[in-house]
């Protein structure tokens, strides 16, 4: 009994440990992102009671406006509309350009997704060249009775 | 006793065409169709720079129509009609693309549908793969029903029968993003968030996005001019 009791134990906190885990999955850090909010949230306030747009206060050169991301429209903000580099989709970049069109893609969309969509549409278009070189070349050995 | 069951057969036949006239009118009181509700949406790169919208949300499930009358950062209209968005300045159509099913993914349509508790995922094509608590939260595990090398699994909480978070994760377990749902208030009796944070781990860093509703109103039968915004030809 003696030596079963802190086995028991131990059980008893690691079932503890795994329980807490599962409920730390949907913790954020909120005063952390409630201060990165500040100034929008200064913004938001102010503008509760002045009707104004983002260029009437750009004209004004207003100091809320510190820090806001004045070249991202709003839509972008609420569809999180991905624009890929000269509106060419991402996995037309790798299928086109190979690796450096995996790499401009990771670079400018800074997006897990989009970089898979770009390196697919290398492995495409390096597949399909296999396949072409392969038949090419078998075609020029029949050619040749080699 | 048979002159009783008379006079109850009698006023059977009195009460049942009232109550089947009634009926639906007393279970359209249930049915909830619209909403529409004050917005704001904060938007922060973790360390850089933020964007704020504000605006109006007009959302009609009956029609499948979600129109955002925006006026931060600009004076504009967003419409969402079946498949297409279309931005609206000016009267004139200036952008317009395809977005697919956008309107039943809202929390909106979720809210109306009273599915909010189990983020839609239950008429999806998501299964329930453990259910268990902690604590105050009852905590759901969903797994994609096909497409797994492609997708991740998605857990949702739920606390005194509301929404508390979601969380979603890649197929290789790691976490893309979390949403925290917090301040509900009760409108005709449907449970709505007034506060949404969400926090996106991008491989530059986190990014954050906090949802702010309020004056909500449930099934209003005016502002029909939102509701049939009309979107003009581009």
């Amino acid at each position: 009994m003696k030596k079963i009791t802190p086995f028991i134990l131990f059980l008893f906190i690691l079932f503890q440990n795994v329980l807490a885990g599962n409920q730390n999955l949907f913790s954020v850090d909120e005063a952390h992102i409630q201060t990165e909010m500040t100034g929008l949230s200064e913004l938001e306030d102010y503008l509760a009671g002045n009707q104004l747009t983002l260029a009437e206060m750009q004209e004004q050169d207003h100091f809320l406006l510190t820090g806001l991301n004045t070249s991202t429209d709003g839509m972008h903000t609420m569809f999180g509309f991905y624009e890929p580099p000269l509106g060419i989709p991402s996995l037309l970049w790798g299928f086109c350009f190979g690796v450096i069109g995996v790499v401009l893609v990771h670079l400018v969309a800074e997006d897990r997704a989009e970089t898979r969509k770009a390196i697919i549409g290398c492995a495409i278009s390096t597949a399909l060249y296999v396949v072409v070189y392969v038949l090419f070349w078998s075609a020029w050995r029949s050619a040749w009775g080699w | 006793m048979e002159i009783c069951l008379g006079v109850v057969t009698g006023r059977l036949r009195i009460l049942l065409p009232v109550i089947l006239l009634l009926f639906p009118l007393i279970t359209r009181g249930q049915y909830y169709f619209r909403i529409e509700c004050d917005i704001s949406i904060k938007h922060k790169v973790d360390g850089g720079e933020g964007t704020l919208v504000l605006g109006r949300a007009y959302y009609d499930k009956g029609k499948n129509a979600l129109v955002y009358d925006i006026r931060f950062p600009d004076k504009e209209v967003w419409v969402v009609k079946d498949t297409t968005l279309t931005m609206i300045r000016d009267g004139i159509a200036r952008q317009s693309r395809v977005i697919d099913q956008y309107n039943q993914s809202t929390i909106f349509h979720k809210i109306l549908e009273g599915r909010l508790n189990n983020y839609g995922l239950e008429s999806s094509f998501y299964e329930t793969e453990k259910v268990e608590r902690d604590g105050d939260l009852v905590i759901t595990t969903w797994k994609p029903g096909h497409s797994d090398h492609l997708l991740g699994k998605i857990f949702t909480s739920t606390m005194n029968n509301v929404l508390f978070g979601v969380v979603f994760m890649d197929p290789e377990g790691e976490v893309i993003s979390r949403q925290l749902f917090k301040n509900y208030t009760f409108v005709r009796g449907l449970g709505v968030p007034t506060e949404i944070i969400q926090v996106y781990y991008r491989d530059s860093g986190e990014e954050y996005q906090v949802y702010s509703l309020s004056n909500i109103s449930i099934n209003h039968q005016g502002n029909e001019s939102m509701y049939n915004y009309p979107v003009p030809g581009m």
